[in-house]
């Protein structure tokens, strides 16, 4: 019976083998013709294709839906379908005027009526729109090809927000009461260069066709085709063996430790400096210790920045001044460099009262309690908990006991942002999230923002009140300069390490480009990228 | 006999009405807002007013007490709610993926238990020989690696290496070619799975079973050995095990999340998972009840096998 049970196992097993080289052989279909399609993995979540319901397949729309103003490669304001502007004395009403040879993938040109209306509709039914917009009064389209825009009060950063606004076609959405719940056939009809063609969520691919109509001509490839996986490694692989081209992921690149295995496989990379900021220790700064100065610097001192650029960020990376803001940034100032000094942070906690009293190997607080730092960090973000492990072992190499509390990105959320009942964490910052509320990340540090370092501190409040007034160039450079002095006086965030994004591809494509915000997204991509056989 | 029924009856509808119950409780009872996967983590933290706006809309504003009325109002009515992750139907989003995870789990569950019960019968009776020593020790390796590494195993092996089938997906269309491609691995990551446990399972009981004096009789009549294994050791061994694989028919219906997100195929068990991530209440809740509601049928269905298979439950 064993022989016989060994006997049938291997008869399947060959006939399997059979069956599927027969089918294979079948694959092969002559004189079909070769469309040149870019395949680009994911590991988004993607789940519907309403761009408004699903935050990540919003991203992917920037092909087929053009916006007011984008970024080019070195992070500048760009106008796309805005071909000048002005904007009055008072900095209350802007005056758009649109490029005239604009038009909606079903052939209805768009219009200034178009605009307005998007910009209107947006920030009255979608509740991302009325954050981005909330300082706009009004829309109206002044005649075919003018928008006037009013705003609540003067509001110099208009176009930075106007740049995440999707142009929609008023004759599609104007009879949509439920953005969101929206699902009809031309929920996805735009102005870009990319037709979208439909979301197979068996197979996990969303395709976009070339738009043969597009205003600036042709784009280099027939198609687009976004692959979606649900892990790295799978993702990972599919690049090395070719069936996708490139990977891409919002906001971030591939991580390094991948690096080494692809360069084998003789894939290609784009380096580029991350506008954000890879990693930080964050501080609830209204919670004591995190609100003394002193505290924060002796942490900054215990913190060995050397093992995260090599071990983290395996040398993609540089190591962090105080001042936090990456120097790709306009405006940087040269601020000291972050090091570690382990005696310095001793002298520094020993000063400020933070000492062994009980002899238990752990400072306790001046008052001789027990202290321990939460540190809380994402599991979202694939390099937060190895790196949480490297920070624990240097805080608790000058005797400060550390908890580390992995949380979701709910949770997270929830601890930060709800009940701002955190002490520390380490996260990271996106190019957009640098750009919000007054730029070069105040959105993050002030208290009335975002917020994370809860700071209230008039000093730095009264220079980001200046940012979001002047208009003066050489003004902002001064308040920027004067910003980071701040940030590096006063430590309310420490850089763990500033990163380089790592974007790799097969050799078989040429001519990504990269920008900042959105990176092989940008619209420079569509025109340049070559994809061989 | 129908007291016995009617008993069971009473105790899957109140086991029923627990698991509905939990269901409601389990996912509110998890830190963080629902409102934060349509708001975005940029908006949530600024505008609160925006959340009680959207807190409102959903319901989700109401007392627990409320709301719980309401869930089970709906629940009852067939009216599973709408998912604010997908901007969907609940029901919509099941009955979508509800036939890509069955056919990721089905067939291995079938295809497993049977290769399962006969490799472990095999093994289980005269189980101190060398061969059948190897047999066990191998399977019980199979059984205790991972089956997402046993996937990524096979999905390194087969499809870097060998380059022969694509690194993750469920088929679409109708391409035969694309199907069985898409297809094989998971099937064998799965069924050589539940092969592994299920023969572990049986060759413990034909174990005991073989001690029987029944067997000794068996043997001693001559029987041929196909008709000895059928009738002799594998029947009686039945029970355990068909109650043991009906929990497992159960558990088909909620995917196999690891596998899924190795294959990245987007069946129930990975939408369980994006639900929780989104902290998507109405879809965490529906797929939760409809995994429990198959659960406790596929008990019931064993429970009903069980009395056919053993006489001795059908007197008592």
């Amino acid at each position: 019976m064993d022989k016989k049970v060994i006997l049938a196992i291997l008869v399947v097993v060959v006939i399997g083998g059979i069956a599927y080289t027969w089918i294979n052989q079948l694959e092969t279909l002559p004189g079909e013709k070769v469309e040149r399609t870019l395949i680009i993995g994911t590991t988004m979540d993607i789940r519907t294709d309403n761009m408004f319901a699903d935050y990540y397949f919003g991203i992917i729309t920037l092909l087929s839906h053009d916006r007011l103003f984008r970024m080019d490669e070195n992070g500048s304001i760009m106008s796309e379908l805005v071909e000048d502007w002005e904007v009055s004395e008072d900095g209350v009403v802007w005056t758009l005027r649109l490029v005239s040879n604009a038009t909606w993938h079903d052939d209805k040109p768009l219009t200034a009526e178009d605009v307005a209306f998007s910009i209107n509709y947006l920030k009255e039914k979608v509740p991302v729109y009325k954050s981005h917009l909330r300082l706009v009064e009004r829309a109206e389209a002044v005649d075919g090809y003018t928008v006037k825009v009013t705003l609540k009060e003067p509001w110099f950063r208009l176009p930075l927000n106007l740049m995440v606004v999707r142009v929609i076609p008023k004759h599609v959405w104007e009879k949509v009461d439920k953005p969101l719940e929206y699902h009809d056939e031309d929920r996805n009809v735009g102005s870009g260069p990319f037709i979208y063609e439909g979301f197979d969520k068996a197979s996990g691919t969303i395709m976009f066709r070339t738009n043969p109509e597009y205003r600036l001509g042709k784009p280099s490839v027939d198609r687009v085709v976004f692959k979606l996986f649900k892990n790295t490694e799978a993702m990972i692989m599919a690049l090395k063996k070719g069936e996708v081209h490139t990977v891409y992921h919002y906001a971030r690149g591939i991580d390094p430790v991948y690096v080494p295995a692809l360069n084998e496989s003789g894939i290609k990379f784009i380096i580029k400096p991350n506008f954000g900021v890879d990693n930080n220790l964050w501080f609830n700064c209204k919670k004591y210790p995190y609100n003394v100065t002193e505290f924060r610097k002796a942490m900054s001192f215990a913190l060995n920045y050397e093992n995260y650029v090599k071990s983290i960020a395996a040398g993609y990376a540089m190591f962090p001044n105080a001042g936090w803001i990456p120097p790709v940034w306009a405006h940087y100032k040269e601020t000291e460099k972050l090091h570690t000094n382990l005696s310095e942070a001793m002298t520094i906690l020993d000063s400020i009262g933070f000492k062994d009293f009980d002899g238990d190997g752990w400072r306790e607080l001046p008052n001789g309690s027990d202290f321990t730092m939460r540190i809380l960090f994402r599991t979202d973000l694939p390099e937060s908990s190895r790196l949480a492990e490297l920070v624990k072992r240097d805080l608790e190499s000058v005797g400060i006991k550390i908890d580390l509390t992995p949380a979701d990105s709910p949770t997270f959320r929830q601890i930060v942002d709800v009940e701002r009942g955190h002490e520390a964490f380490i996260s990271r910052t996106t190019t957009w999230g640098m750009m919000m509320w007054a730029g070069y990340g105040t959105g993050y540090i002030d208290a009335r923002n975002i917020g994370w370092s809860n700071v209230d501190d008039p000093e730095f409040q009264e220079v980001v009140d200046q940012m979001l007034r002047t208009t003066d160039e050489g003004n902002m450079r001064e308040l920027v300069h004067r910003l980071q002095d701040i940030y590096a006086e006063k430590l309310y965030i420490i850089p763990l390490y500033w990163g380089e994004i790592i974007q790799p591809y097969r050799s078989e494509i040429e001519g990504l480009s990269y920008d900042p915000m959105y990176g092989i997204l940008s619209k420079d991509t569509w025109f340049n990228v070559k994809v061989g056989s | 006999m129908k007291e016995g029924l009617t008993l069971r009856f009473v105790r899957y509808t109140l086991t029923i009405f627990l698991i509905i119950s939990i269901n409601f409780l389990i996912p509110r009872m998890m830190p963080g807002d629902p409102t934060i996967y349509l708001l975005g983590e940029d908006v949530y933290a600024i505008a609160p007013e925006l959340v009680e706006e959207l807190r409102r809309s959903y319901g989700l504003d109401k007392p627990l007490l409320e709301q719980y009325v309401i869930y089970l109002q709906r629940m009852f009515c067939g009216d599973f709610g709408y998912s604010f992750s997908f901007g969907r139907p609940v029901l919509e989003i099941i009955a979508e993926r509800l036939p890509t995870t069955l056919l990721l789990t089905l067939p291995p569950t079938i295809v497993g238990s049977l290769i399962g019960l006969y490799l472990g019968t095999l093994c289980g009776w005269k189980a101190e020989r060398t061969i059948k020593k190897i047999l066990s020790t191998g399977m019980l390796v199979v059984y205790s690696v991972p089956p997402f590494w046993l996937g990524m195993f096979f999905l390194l092996f087969f499809s870097l290496k060998l380059n022969l089938f694509p690194s993750g997906g469920a088929p679409s269309g109708e391409n035969i070619q694309n199907f069985v491609s898409h297809v094989f691995l998971p099937f064998i990551t799965l069924t050589v799975f539940v092969a592994s446990h299920n023969s572990l399972l049986m060759r413990g009981i034909v174990t005991g079973t073989s001690r029987g004096e029944f067997v000794l009789t068996a043997l001693s009549k001559g029987l041929p050995y196909t008709m000895f294994l059928h009738r002799h050791l594998i029947k009686p061994s039945l029970p355990p095990f068909i109650v043991y694989a009906a929990m497992e028919f159960g558990f088909a219906f909620s995917g196999a999340l690891l596998v899924e997100i190795v294959f990245s195929w987007p069946g129930l068990g990975l939408t369980m998972w994006e639900a929780v991530i989104a902290r998507d209440y109405p879809l965490l809740q529906a797929i939760f009840v409809f995994s429990a509601l198959t659960v406790v049928l596929a008990n019931g269905v064993a429970d009903l096998l069980c009395v056919i298979t053993d006489p001795r439950l059908r007197r008592a």
